[in-house]
């Protein structure tokens, strides 16, 4: 069935939009000339943000922030530098404060969840679990990075059971295919696989690139003791990623899957050299938790 | 106001109708009563504006549909021909399409409004019509308001978007007052992104990043402003999912901050952008992607073909995959495999000049194409060629390029590239007037003592004889090598001292599946010079200064000595290469017809 969305509308004192570096002298020539405001304090700070300037940024949204304490807009920004610079206490009283700014309840949800990552950030998921979840109090249908949020500290906690649940209803609200994906990994990490394995099936048969799926089936059949079959599908989804892995610049997220392929195989050296690289290049510990669990479990075996 | 909706594929009888029913009334915040929600509130329209969004249904696709809007009986729209709306062909089928690009486009002034009129000229003049047209962000300076977006953006492009229906990308100065993570803004207000993968592709469960297909093409379009883009976030992931399922056959992936700029901005410096080169690049180009569209620097550039250039700041070593311009009638379009393949190529293409002031900090090393004046870009797809136009203001074309996929092509990194800071290619420290030691072989494409169909040089042969498109079945056959002399030849030419001093070869080949093309070169013995052409197109000439055939000038003396030499394919002959069938043509000259010996023994060699 094909549709047409028909659409019909009835119905200053700006910055021009030169480049960054050129906007950052006109803002600063305004403040320098008396308009010394909260809000071109603000919007310089972003424009430094934009060049990696944190402390330039950060200076600013403090100005900013002295001017007007109830701009939540700064006040969000300056929380996420804190964080990024690594310092969580500074960054969780800057949420906090924010959500005593917030004047609605849209502001306040969505600052619990602010909370909630900076807590998560400063390895707090017990406290930031507690934010998380009255976020949702305050606005049920939520937003897709609040459930994958809200799933992912039900993983640090170990309340593994209670992911599939989670993002499930995510899933079925906003109808994110990362939603329903997370579901069907999260189904698996707690053995349910019977209900994983029909949609898994369907999807690799619909698929262009298969490694992913095949990945994943092939957990689900090491679960239910297929084990050559699993192995099969190791073995062509290490084909397929060899292919789509660029030698010298991998991407990051196909090198996760191709470190948890080989320590399924039980190419341990392998899967510790992709450990090794995403730890390399950053990848974050949600990224390498998985990978690291399975490399142990396969030693130990 | 009671709106309705009439339409139909007669003009003359818009059979079809929906009312109300099917048309949701948007209004200003403030009016809105209990009746209305909060989402479907107009963000900052000014009161009493209202807004109507008609969803119709059941539409047949690759249709036109003309239409009018009338307010109960009384007809708002007029009976015009150009009142009308297509509808994409569907996902997989065989269609060409033509679209335009548009990026920071939004001043309102006689720049914005001279590069839509050039488009539209243009296109009136070559009787083209476009299927879609995309826009890569900043369609509504200075904060993409209600009231920007009516007089920067619906008012400017009224006669096209009246028919043509625009997917766009969002920028940073709709940012200002429109959040991807909400969809709540002007900007959201004035689209209907297709967030439950309504148009193809995977649901995103977001406006502000979407898919979508035309056909055989699949777009991509990513919020690279305000969304996370690192590849752990819900932008990347939906991105990898989408990648893995589509079937297309084109992937075009368009967002506004540009991975490889050096106009006004600058993205060896800038966050969003090396972000998007560095976590957002190796899963599109993991995923096959051919071309990517961006804006954002105010400055038309456009790349050569590159793979993997990840690394900050851009350099071209080990990237570029072909330093062609790319231009059909240049040095021909970049060459691809059929479908998608990862790693295959990209070209980069930032057009962020549709209408604001142009400016260039310096010189981005991977790209062929630079132009710092106003324009816009016309992109058309047919089978199995893109073909892009950069069109000035004042109607005038300043670049077009070309991705042609056939075969399966392996591409490896070329090793000096073109450099757009000189506008030459470094000079080659080898000169390939002779050939080198063979390599060790892999396969053998054609063999030696293979047979050849040959002509004798006492006349000339017609001039297309070096073409696939030639019919040598009159020429005599006979197997490699040719001459007389030094009792080195298979098909010896008894008559040739004195009489004539060059012969022509023909041979067809196929090439196997899969193989890489730089790997590909001639192994030839030869006494004394010789020139090679593929599918008609000369790609070695040895010892001879200039001229053809009998006009061939200056022939070196060499002894073949019964050794054989190796000439490795350069770019322009693996350009030359054809998928299926290709004709190997080679004119072997004596240096003087009353030379003692003449030598003429080619091979095709795959090399290790």
């Amino acid at each position: 069935m094909f549709s047409v969305l028909f659409f019909v509308t009835l119905g200053s004192h700006a910055l021009s939009h030169h480049d960054t570096k050129a906007l950052i002298e006109q803002l600063t020539k305004r403040i320098n000339s008396g308009e010394s405001t909260a809000e071109n304090y603000y919007r310089r700070a972003i424009e430094y943000r934009v060049l990696g300037r944190l402390k330039e940024a950060k200076n600013d949204l403090r100005i900013a922030l002295q001017r007007n304490e109830n701009f939540i807009l700064a006040r969000r920004e300056i929380t996420r530098i804190l964080s990024k610079q690594g310092q969580h206490k500074l960054a969780i009283l800057s949420a906090e404060k924010v959500i005593t700014t917030a004047t609605t309840q849209r502001e306040k949800s969505s600052a619990m969840i602010l909370l909630a990552r900076m807590l998560l950030n400063a390895g707090e998921p017990l406290e930031a679990i507690k934010y998380s979840s009255t976020a949702f109090k305050l606005n049920p249908n939520g937003k897709l990075e609040w459930y994958l949020l809200h799933a992912r500290l039900l993983g640090e906690l170990k309340r593994d059971n209670e992911r599939p649940e989670i993002l499930r209803k995510g899933y079925q609200l906003t109808g994110s295919i990362v939603l329903r994906n997370a579901w069907i990994d999260s189904l698996l990490e707690c053995k349910k696989y019977e209900t994983a394995l029909p949609i898994i099936e369907k999807e690799l048969i619909s698929s262009r690139l298969k490694s992913s799926w095949k990945l994943r089936r092939a957990k689900a059949y090491i679960g239910i003791g297929k084990i050559n079959d699993a192995m099969n599908d190791l073995r062509m989804c290490l084909k397929e990623l060899d292919q789509r892995i660029h030698p010298k610049k991998p991407d990051m997220t196909l090198i996760a899957d191709r470190g948890m392929v080989n320590a399924l195989l039980g190419n341990i050296e392998a899967a510790k050299n992709d450990l090794s690289h995403l730890i390399h290049i950053g990848a974050e510990k949600w990224v390498t938790i998985h990978l690291n669990k399975a490399i142990s479990l396969m030693e130990n075996q | 106001m009671n709106p309705i909706i009439r339409f139909g594929k007669d003009m003359d009888d818009l059979k079809e109708k929906i009312g109300s029913e099917f048309i949701l009334e948007r209004r200003t915040l403030d009016e809105s009563d209990k009746s209305i929600n909060d989402a479907s509130s107009l963000f900052d329209a000014p009161e009493g504006t209202r807004q109507f969004e008609a969803k119709i249904s059941n539409l047949d696709p690759n249709s036109t549909y003309y239409y009018s809007v009338f307010d109960g009986e009384k007809r708002l729209t007029p009976k015009d021909s150009s009142y009308y709306f297509k509808t994409h062909p569907k996902p997989g089928s065989k269609s060409p399409l033509y679209f335009w690009v548009v990026g920071d486009s939004g001043t309102g002034g006689e720049n914005q409004a001279k590069v839509h009129t050039a488009m539209r000229k243009y296109n009136q003049v070559k009787n083209l019509e476009l299927d879609m047209y995309i826009h890569v962000g900043d369609m509504a300076y200075t904060s993409g308001t209600d009231s920007e977006f009516s007089e920067r953006f619906f008012k400017m492009y009224e006669p096209t978007l009246r028919n043509t229906v625009c997917w766009a990308a969002m920028g940073n100065h709709e940012g200002k007052t429109s959040k991807g993570e909400d969809g709540i803004g002007p900007y959201y207000d004035a689209y209907i992104c297709p967030k439950a993968a309504e148009a193809g592709g995977l649901p995103s469960g977001k406006e502000a990043y979407y898919s979508f297909d035309y056909g055989k093409v699949h777009f991509i379009v990513l919020d690279s402003h305000d969304l996370d883009r690192r590849p752990t976030g819900a932008m990347a992931q939906w991105l990898k999912a989408d990648l893995e399922k589509t079937k297309a056959e084109w992937l075009i992936a368009y967002f506004h901050h540009p991975p490889y700029t050096k106009g006004s901005h600058d993205s060896d410096k800038e966050q969003q952008l090396i972000e998007m080169r560095e976590h957002i690049m190796p899963i599109l180009e993991s995923g096959g992607v051919d071309i990517v569209f961006t804006g954002h620097s105010h400055i038309y550039e456009r790349s050569m073909l590159i793979n993997g250039a990840y690394v900050t700041p851009t350099v071209s070593d080990g990237v570029i995959l072909d330093d062609g311009d790319g231009n059909p009638n240049g040095d021909g379009p970049y060459i691809k495999s059929a479908g998608l393949v990862p790693h295959n190529g990209t070209v980069q293409v930032v057009a962020g000049h549709g209408g604001t002031k142009v400016s260039r900090k310096g010189t981005m090393p991977i790209m062929r194409s630079i132009f710092v004046e106003n324009g816009s870009v016309l992109v058309s797809i047919s089978n199995n060629v893109l073909t892009g136009t950069m069109l000035n203001l004042d109607g005038l074309i300043r670049d077009t390029f070309a991705i042609k996929k056939e075969g399966a092509v392996i591409h490896s990194p070329i090793e000096n590239p073109w450099n757009p800071a000189t506008g030459k290619k470094p000079i080659k420290k080898k000169s390939i007037s002779r050939g080198i030691k063979v390599p060790p072989v892999a396969k053998m494409i054609i063999r030696k003592n293979s047979q050849w169909a040959y002509f004798l040089g006492t006349e000339n042969p017609p001039g297309n004889w070096n073409t696939l498109a030639f019919n040598h079945s009159s020429w005599k056959k006979g197997e490699s090598g040719f001459g007389f002399g030094d009792n080195d030849d298979r098909t010896v030419l008894e008559n040739m001292k004195n009489k004539y001093s060059t012969l022509y070869l023909r041979r067809s080949f196929a090439l196997p599946e899969g193989i890489d093309y730089k790997k590909i070169g001639l192994v030839v013995s030869y006494d004394d010079a010789f020139i090679a052409y593929l599918n008609g197109k000369e790609i070695l000439r040895v010892g001879i200064e200039s001229g053809n055939g009998r006009k061939a000038r200056n022939i070196s003396p060499h002894e073949a000595e019964n050794k054989f030499e190796y000439f490795p394919f350069d770019t322009n002959a693996i350009k030359a290469l054809e998928g299926g069938v290709n004709i190997l043509a080679i004119e072997g000259h004596n240096h003087e017809r009353k030379s003692s010996d003449f030598t003429i023994h080619p091979t095709l060699i795959l090399k290790k």
